[in-house]
C-alpha cells in the first residue's frame, strides 16, 4: 500500500472499515437537521533550497470539511459527524515531506454522540485526544467520557496513533484515561494515564496529573506534570499563577520544565543517551491601557543545554476601528554556547494591520525583520513582508490572494504567492451565510 | 501482567461508572413542561406562544412566556378533560413557569429587529422527557457573522457585556477564556486540564489547523497568511530561526513533530549521515576523547539534536561504536542501572542492537 495516497489508515483491514464506517455514516447523514460543508482550495508557489540547489515549486491543495449535526437517532443525543482532509498535487516534495506528486489524508472523521440523558459521550474514528498525560494526540479510535456525578467524570480512549507522513513509527497502540473533577466551570483537576505499545514494546508510559483552579475571583493557578513511569522523571512540568489587580490589568508568573530526552519514544535508541533538563521562569503582564490599545510584555529566564538564555516579548495592538487593528511585536531571544553550537539570539521585530477596504474586501499586511546575533550562512538578517487582500465575495465563496516577499541567510531573494479560494456551501445550512 | 489487580481495577471502576449513569437526572423547580417538538411538528411559530419576546429587553420581564389563555387558545379541550398531565409536571398540583434569576443580558427584542428567526441562536428546542433547558452555547453568540463585536467582546474580555455577572460562572481570571496576550503560547497548559472548556466554542477541526500535524501537508500559517494578528508559531522567517527556537525550547518541537520530521528536511540539506555526499556540520575534535567539543559531551546536553539526524533505529550511526564490545564504551547517563536492570534487555530490539 502506498502510505503517501491515504495511506495512513494502515492496512486493508482498516481500509475495509473505513469504507464500512462511511457507508453507516451516510444513512444517518440525510436525517440530520444542520449540514455544514466547506471546500478550500490553496494554490501556492515557492522556491525550495534543496541540497544547495533551489527549485521553484508548485503545490494545489483543496480541502474539505463536513460537519453533520442534529441527526436523529434514537436514545443518541447530539449525534454528530465531522470530516476534515485533502488532497494535494504538487511539482515538488516540500520541507515537510508531503512528496510530490498526487497525495492525501484524513485529517479527521469520527462521529460524536451523547448517551443515557449526556452522561456518555463517545467518539469514534480519527480524533484529536486531548487532555492530560496525552497532550496532543492524532488517533484512530475510540473515545469515551463519563460524567458521573457532581462535576466527577472519566474519559478512556484507545486505539492506533496517527502514522505520520514520515512513516515514523509512533507506536501501533496508545490507550490511556483521565478522572477528572469539574467543581465550577474553569476549574477542574485531573489525574491521567497514557500508554503507547510499538509492537510489544513500551514507547511511552507516562502519568499526568493536572489542575487549573480559581483562588480566588481574580486569582487563578494552572498546573500540570507528565511523570515519565518508566524513566522515574518528570517529562514536563509547569505552574502558571495569575492575577487580575484591576478589570483592566493582569499579570502572570509562570515556571516550566522539560526533558526533552523523554520526548523521544522509549522505542528509539536515542533515549538511552541522555538525561537533560530545560527549565523556564518567568512573569509577564497584560494591559489594557485604553478600550483600543493593549500591552502584553513577557520575561522568561532559560536554563538550556549550555547554561542560561533569555527570552523576553513586549506586544502593542491598536484598534483603529471595530475591524482594523495595528500591532507590533517585538521579541529577543537569547541562548547560550553549547559547545557544539555557538551562542545565538534573535531580536524580532514585527508590525502588522488588518485593515477593512469595503465591508467585503479586507487588507491584511505585515513586515517581520529578524536580525541574528551571530552569522548564520553569511547572513546576520532576515527582513521578509507579506501584504494580503481577502474578498467575501457572496453567496457562500470567498478568496484570498496573498504574496510574500524577502531575503533571509538562505535565500537572497525569496517569494511566496498563495491563493485561497472558499466555499460554504450555503444551501447546505443557510445560517452560515448570513 | 498480574491480572488479578486489574481486573478488581476494572470491576470497580465498572460499579462505580454503573453508578453515575443510572443516577437520575438533576433536580428541578420547573413546574412547566410543554411539548416543544410537538408544536414544531404541527407547525406552530415559536411566536405564536412566545409573542411577548418581541418587547423583552432583558431577561425577566414578563411577557416572554405565555399566559394561559394562550395555550388554552388551542388547548381548552385538554383542559376541560383534566388533562393536567400534559403540560404540568405535576398535575396534581399545577403551577406555572418559575421565573429563575438572569445571569445573562440579552435584549431579545433587538435580535428579533435583525432577525426573527428563533432557531439562529436556540439551536435545540426544550425536550418533553429532559428537564434541562438547553441553552443557547456561547459559540452560537460568537459566530454569529452579522454581529462580529460578540468576538472581540470575547477577545477583549468584555464578558459583563452579556454576563450580569460572573459568580455563576467563575471565569476570573478573564484571561482563562478571553485569549488575551500570547495565547497561542500559553493554551497548551490550559488546555491539559479544561480542554472541555474550549469545545464549548472550538470544535476538533479547529484544532486541526494546527495538531493535525502528522497530516496535514502545510502549517496553518500557509492556509491563514490573511491573519497576521494570530502570532503564528512558525510565522515569518522560520527557517533561519528554527534553529535557536528549537535550543530555547527542545521540546516545544517534539510537541508536534517526531523527530524525524527533522530528518526528512536535513536529509534534503545533506546534513544526516544517510543522506547522500553527505557535509559534515560537526566540528574538529568531535570524534577526539578529551576534546572541549567531544560529542559525547554534547550528547548529553542536546540528544534531540542528534536524533534530528542519526535516528535510523539499529541502523544508526552509535550502534557501531556504542555496542557492547564496541569502541566507544557505555554511553548511559550516570544514573542509568540505578532505574534499569539487565533484565529489561530480553525482547527490546532498541536494546538488542548494542546488547545482543
Amino acid at each position: 500500500m502506498n502510505r503517501r495516497t491515504f495511506g495512513h489508515i494502515a492496512g486493508a483491514g482498516s481500509r475495509w472499515a473505513t469504507v464500512a464506517l462511511l457507508s453507516t455514516l451516510w444513512a444517518p447523514v440525510t436525517a440530520a437537521q444542520v449540514m455544514e460543508a466547506s471546500s478550500t482550495t490553496v494554490l501556492r508557489l515557492q522556491p525550495d533550497w534543496q541540497a544547495g540547489n533551489t527549485r521553484t515549486g508548485f503545490w494545489a491543495t483543496e480541502l474539505v470539511g463536513l460537519t453533520v449535526r442534529d441527526i436523529q437517532m434514537t436514545g443518541v443525543d447530539d449525534l454528530k459527524i465531522q470530516l476534515s482532509a485533502w488532497g494535494q498535487l504538487a511539482t515538488l516534495s516540500d520541507p515537510v515531506g508531503t512528496g510530490n506528486g498526487t497525495t492525501g489524508d484524513i485529517d479527521l472523521l469520527y462521529v460524536q454522540g451523547a448517551l443515557f440523558n449526556r452522561r456518555l459521550n463517545l467518539t469514534l474514528g480519527r480524533q484529536i485526544i486531548s487532555g492530560g498525560a496525552a497532550r496532543v494526540l492524532q488517533m484512530d479510535g475510540v473515545n469515551a467520557t463519563v460524567a458521573i456525578a457532581k462535576g466527577f467524570g472519566v474519559t478512556a480512549y484507545a486505539g492506533s496513533p496517527v502514522v505520520s507522513r514520515f512513516n515514523y513509527p509512533v507506536g501501533e497502540l496508545a490507550f490511556g484515561g483521565r478522572a477528572f473533577w469539574r467543581p465550577s466551570y474553569g476549574s477542574e483537576i485531573g489525574v491521567s494515564f497514557i500508554e503507547i505499545l510499538s509492537g510489544s514494546v513500551v514507547s511511552r508510559e507516562d502519568l499526568g496529573l493536572d489542575g487549573r483552579w480559581v483562588i480566588l475571583p481574580n486569582l487563578a493557578a494552572t498546573a500540570s506534570g507528565i511523570l515519565s513511569l518508566r524513566e522515574e522523571r518528570f517529562a514536563d512540568a509547569d505552574l502558571t499563577v495569575s492575577w487580575q489587580v484591576i478589570p483592566t490589568v493582569e499579570i502572570f508568573v509562570k515556571g516550566q520544565h522539560t526533558s526533552p530526552d523523554l520526548y523521544l519514544p522509549l522505542t528509539s535508541i536515542f533515549s538511552v543517551f541522555s538525561n537533560i533538563n530545560n527549565d523556564a521562569l518567568g512573569a509577564g503582564v497584560f494591559w489594557q491601557a485604553l478600550p483600543r490599545l493593549a500591552f502584553y510584555g513577557e520575561y522568561q529566564r532559560l536554563w538550556v543545554d549550555g547554561g542560561n538564555g533569555d527570552e523576553a516579548e513586549l506586544r502593542v495592538t491598536y484598534r483603529l476601528t471595530r475591524k482594523a487593528t495595528v500591532g507590533l511585536d517585538v521579541r529577543f531571544l537569547y541562548v547560550p554556547e553549547n559547545g557544539v553550537t555557538p551562542a545565538n539570539g534573535i531580536n524580532d521585530f514585527r508590525a502588522w494591520v488588518i485593515y477593512p477596504l469595503t465591508p467585503k474586501i479586507r487588507l491584511s499586511a505585515d513586515v517581520d525583520w529578524t536580525i541574528l546575533h551571530n552569522e548564520l550562512n553569511q547572513g546576520d538578517d532576515s527582513l521578509v513582508g507579506t501584504g494580503s487582500v481577502n474578498w467575501a465575495i457572496g453567496s457562500g465563496w470567498n478568496g484570498m490572494l496573498s504574496g510574500s516577499i524577502g531575503t533571509t541567510p538562505f535565500f537572497q531573494a525569496r517569494y511566496t504567492l498563495t491563493a485561497r479560494i472558499g466555499y460554504d456551501f450555503p444551501f447546505l445550512n443557510p445560517k452560515a451565510s448570513r | 501482567m498480574n491480572r488479578r489487580p486489574l481486573g478488581t481495577a476494572l470491576g470497580v471502576m465498572a460499579i462505580v461508572l454503573a453508578a453515575g449513569v443510572v443516577r437520575a437526572g438533576p433536580g428541578s423547580q420547573l413546574q412547566f413542561n410543554p411539548n416543544h417538538a410537538g408544536h414544531k411538528k404541527a407547525g406552530v411559530d415559536c411566536l405564536t406562544c412566545h409573542e411577548g419576546i418581541f418587547d423583552q429587553t432583558e431577561l425577566g420581564q414578563p411577557g416572554s412566556f405565555p399566559k394561559e389563555k394562550v395555550c388554552l387558545g388551542c388547548h381548552k379541550k385538554e383542559k376541560d378533560e383534566g388533562k393536567c398531565g400534559m403540560c404540568h409536571l405535576k398535575a396534581d398540583k399545577p403551577g406555572t413557569f418559575v421565573t429563575k434569576p438572569a445571569h445573562l443580558t440579552i435584549n431579545h427584542s433587538k435580535h428579533l429587529e435583525k432577525d426573527e428567526k428563533c432557531e439562529v441562536c436556540h439551536l435545540a428546542l426544550p425536550e418533553k422527557t429532559s428537564l434541562e433547558k438547553p441553552v443557547p452555547p456561547m459559540s452560537t453568540c460568537l459566530g454569529c457573522h452579522q454581529h462580529s463585536q460578540h468576538q472581540q467582546q470575547f477577545d477583549n474580555g468584555q464578558c459583563f457585556t452579556c454576563h450580569v455577572d460572573l459568580t455563576h460562572f467563575p471565569l476570573k481570571p478573564e484571561s482563562f477564556l478571553s485569549h488575551k496576550g500570547n495565547f497561542t503560547r500559553t493554551h497548551p497548559q490550559i488546555a491539559r486540564s479544561t480542554s472541555a472548556s474550549c469545545e464549548t466554542c472550538h470544535e476538533q477541526n479547529w484544532c486541526a489547523d494546527c495538531h493535525a500535524a502528522r497530516t496535514r501537508p502545510f502549517k496553518a500559517e500557509t492556509l491563514y497568511p490573511d491573519r497576521p494578528d494570530r502570532n503564528w508559531i512558525h510565522w515569518g522567517d522560520f527557517i533561519t530561526r528554527h534553529s535557536i527556537e528549537a535550543r530555547s525550547n527542545q521540546a516545544a518541537c517534539q510537541k508536534c513533530h517526531p523527530v524525524s520530521f527533522c530528518t526528512d528536511c536535513h536529509r534534503q540539506q545533506r546534513l544526516t549521515s544517510d543522506s547522500s555526499n553527505p557535509l559534515n556540520p560537526h566540528p574538529g575534535g568531535w570524534l577526539t576523547p578529551g576534546s572541549p567539543l567531544f560529542h559525547g559531551t554534547e550528547a548529553r546536553k542536546d540528544i534531540v539534536s542528534c536524533a534530528a539526524c542519526h535516528d535510523q533505529g539499529a541502523a544508526s550511526n552509535c550502534v557501531s561504536c556504542h555496542r557492547v564490545g564496541g569502541p566507544g564504551g557505555n554511553p548511559h547517563p550516570s544514573a542509568w542501572l540505578s532505574r534499569h536492570s539487565t533484565s529489561e534487555i530480553n525482547g527490546k530490539p532498541m536494546c538488542l542492537s548494542c546488547h545482543p
